[in-house]
């Protein structure tokens, strides 16, 4: 089915349209919704949510730049805006290690720990690495999203880089014990 | 084969393509809730319109019979509530399946699809042992109600017990289960309630079937809700052991770790889909009730009329008759607007008449035109003369009085009015049951005017009092009681007085009628 078509009849609330549009975007934007949230459950929740504020602001889609882009936006503004609340944590400056460099056998570690390290972050730093990292957004832009000045976003990217630094390479000699071929 | 990588870089890659399965309910909870946006803005609509047919219906055939129809109507909306809890707890229930099945699957170098299907699939296996064991507990639990059937008061009591200690143990559970404050507080009432009634039941000695049937149903719900924590400890327990002895020692501890993990996550179900789109109900009522400033009204009222003073606007020569007042009718609608949540402003329409009687006269046809003073006689009533029995019977000449048939009677003048009322009220007290000032001016519009004379045998029409003023004020001073009853609607009991100010144009004899009326109905707030 044409995407356009299949947009258009969302538009007109038409319930088929709306469900085979939640079947196309559910995956990639439950992906999305997992990396920003703090675990399982309260994605699935921002999943809903989000879904709900798509389907009442399709209208508004006006076929300019990319649906998936469109959708990816509005599912990581409703993110940002549960989490908009907490309270934020503004660094003094520490001398964080520069060195984000690692070593790493590309599979070595499991999708599903670098998820659940990306959700263990506080909520601020998990989003400002996700928004930079992961989603490419500018400093500047992150520091508008978030209503935060641009040093802000920038020490809580390198605190939250450091701690996923620290874990990964936890796990990896974790990993190692177990499977010293592996090395 | 390991290659030194910018972290950012290193997720980056790892996460190009990530895409997870949502939870299979998702797609139903969205619709359900599309769906409810949908009704959201259909109901209030029709609520509205049914809400004002309901008040001017209930406020024509105000009667007893209407009020319990009414009220029992609540019972359905309570049994609504409880599915809904139930459904709550399933749904709680599911996801917690969901997450718990998810650590199982944590195993490294698998990868995040594949996982998500196969935790699917065991969810989904899990899911039914679990069903079974509900369906077995509630076997048991069913087998449990028809055993304490013979002897009620007992097992009741045994039931409670039974239900209480399974409280207990979700209780003594750590886990933070979904909505378990809340679901806690609910039951702990629930208890309170069937302890109440199960301790009123041994006063009445023979408790009748339907009195002790409701009072089991409770505490079999009860049970019904106590069920999914239980079992699902136990399975939780089960996966835990499976796992240990799955994985390796090390791994374990990660296992562990994850399964912590998933405790938090579960409280964290406490943002439950479901549940939220309760309390954001809840908060919408709310919001909605305290926009309800709107209000409509029917009334019904009798009219005791009255006079301070003496006199009569007829004619002065019945100023000193005795008058008698009758009790009339009068109903109307109103709408009002709570300015706050002391004052109310508000108006409406009312039609009213009241009428009263000259007493002490008589009457006879005569030939001559023979008028009073202030009535515009009609073609019949102009041949009617009437006298004042105390003063003028004598003026009649001795032969007149033989073909003369003197009628022995009174005047009787009513009045009808369109009042339009303009109040104020002032709110003492403003809850389920509320007291109220009230004060104000009505513009009263005359529509019926006549005076007829009655006796035993006849009753003639005399003509309209051509004194009365088309529009006249009165000053009005009540005092309204109301007690509501459901969520919008108020039944109002308003005794008021309204001091008429110029009524006559001429106020022949200081006639000064006064109206007091028993102002009841019932109101709809939207």
């Amino acid at each position: 089915m044409d995407l356009k078509q299949l947009i258009n009849d969302c538009k007109n609330n038409n319930r088929k349209a709306q469900e085979q549009l939640y079947q196309l975007y559910s995956k990639k934007l439950f992906g999305v919704c997992l990396k920003y949230s703090r675990n399982y459950s309260e994605a699935q929740d921002h999943l809903q949510d989000g879904f709900i504020i798509i389907f009442n602001k399709i209208e508004q889609f006006s076929f300019k730049g990319s649906f998936e882009g469109w959708l990816k936006r509005i599912m990581i503004n409703n993110v940002l805006q549960q989490y908009r609340n907490q309270p934020f944590l503004s660094l003094v400056d520490e001398n964080i290690e520069d060195d984000c460099e690692i070593n790493l056998d590309d599979d070595s570690i499991s999708m599903e720990y670098l998820l659940r390290i990306i959700q263990e972050l506080p909520d601020r730093y998990r989003l400002v690495f996700n928004l930079y990292a992961l989603d490419g957004y500018s400093h500047q832009e992150i520091a508008e999203m978030l209503s935060i000045n641009i040093g802000t976003s920038k020490s809580n990217l390198a605190r939250a880089r450091s701690i996923l630094k620290n874990k990964i390479e936890q796990e990896k000699t974790e990993v190692i014990k177990i499977l010293p071929s592996a090395k | 084969m390991t290659k030194k990588k910018h972290i950012d870089h290193y997720f980056q890659e790892r996460f190009k393509n990530f895409e997870a399965n949502p939870a299979e309910e998702t797609w139903t909870n969205i619709e359900a809730r599309l769906d409810e946006k949908k009704k959201r803005r259909i109901i209030p609509f029709w609520w509205k319109f049914s809400g004002v047919a309901a008040v001017l219906l209930i406020g024509l055939y105000s009667s007893k019979s209407s009020f319990t129809a009414v009220e029992g109507s609540k019972n359905p909306v309570v049994i609504e509530s409880n599915s809904q809890k139930t459904s709550k707890n399933l749904n709680s229930f599911k996801t917690n399946n969901a997450s718990s099945t998810r650590t199982l699957d944590v195993q490294p170098t698998i990868e995040q699809n594949k996982t998500i299907v196969n935790s699917n699939k065991t969810g989904k296996e899990i899911e039914k042992t679990l069903q079974n064991n509900t369906a077995i507990t509630k076997e048991k639990n069913n087998t449990l109600v028809n055993n304490t059937r013979p002897n009620k008061e007992k097992s009741a009591q045994t039931l409670l017990i039974q239900s209480k200690d399974n409280w207990l143990s979700t209780k003594s559970e750590k886990r933070g289960y979904a909505e378990s404050k809340t679901s806690k507080v609910k039951h702990g009432k629930q208890f309170h309630s069937t302890l109440n009634s199960n301790a009123s039941q041994p006063v009445a000695l023979n408790p009748t079937k339907v009195s002790t049937n409701p009072t089991e149903m409770p505490s079999t719900n009860l049970i019904k809700d106590n069920i999914p924590p239980i079992n699902e400890s136990k399975t939780s327990i089960g996966i835990n052991t499976d796992v240990s002895t799955d994985l390796s020692t090390n791994q374990k501890i990660v296992v562990q770790e994850t399964t912590l993990n998933d405790t938090t996550k579960i409280k964290g179900v406490a943002t439950n889909p479901l549940e939220e789109l309760l309390s954001e109900k809840e908060s919408k009522t709310k919001q909605q009730s305290k926009e309800n400033s709107w209000q409509i009204s029917s009334n019904v009222a009798p009219v005791f009329l009255g006079s301070v003073t003496n006199g009569s606007p007829i004619d002065p020569m019945f100023k000193n008759n005795a008058k008698t007042f009758n009790t009339s009718m009068s109903m109307g609608i109103g709408v009002s607007y709570a300015l706050n949540d002391k004052f109310t402003v508000r108006t409406g329409i009312n039609k009213m008449s009241f009428n009263y009687d000259t007493k002490g006269i008589a009457f006879y046809a005569d030939l001559q035109e023979n008028g009073m003073a202030n009535i515009s006689p009609t073609a019949s009533g102009k041949e009617i003369t009437v006298v004042n029995t105390a003063t003028e019977t004598d003026n009649l000449l001795p032969f007149e009085n033989s073909f003369v048939h003197l009628n022995e009677g009174y005047i009787n003048q009513k009045l009808g009015y369109y009042e339009v009322p303009l109040e104020i009220t002032y709110a003492l007290v403003n809850k389920r049951f509320g007291l109220k000032l009230i004060g104000g001016v009505s513009t009263f519009f005359l529509n019926e005017n006549s005076i007829s004379v009655v006796s035993q045998n006849i009753s003639t029409t005399l003509g309209k009092a051509n004194n009365l003023n088309n529009m006249h004020f009165s000053t009005n001073l009540g005092l309204g009681l109301k007690y509501g009853f459901m969520k919008s609607f108020e039944f109002n009991v308003e005794p008021t007085i309204k001091y008429q100010l110029n009524t006559f144009q001429s106020s022949a004899g200081n006639f000064k009628p006064y109206v007091i009326g028993l102002y009841s109905g019932v109101s709809y707030k939207f």
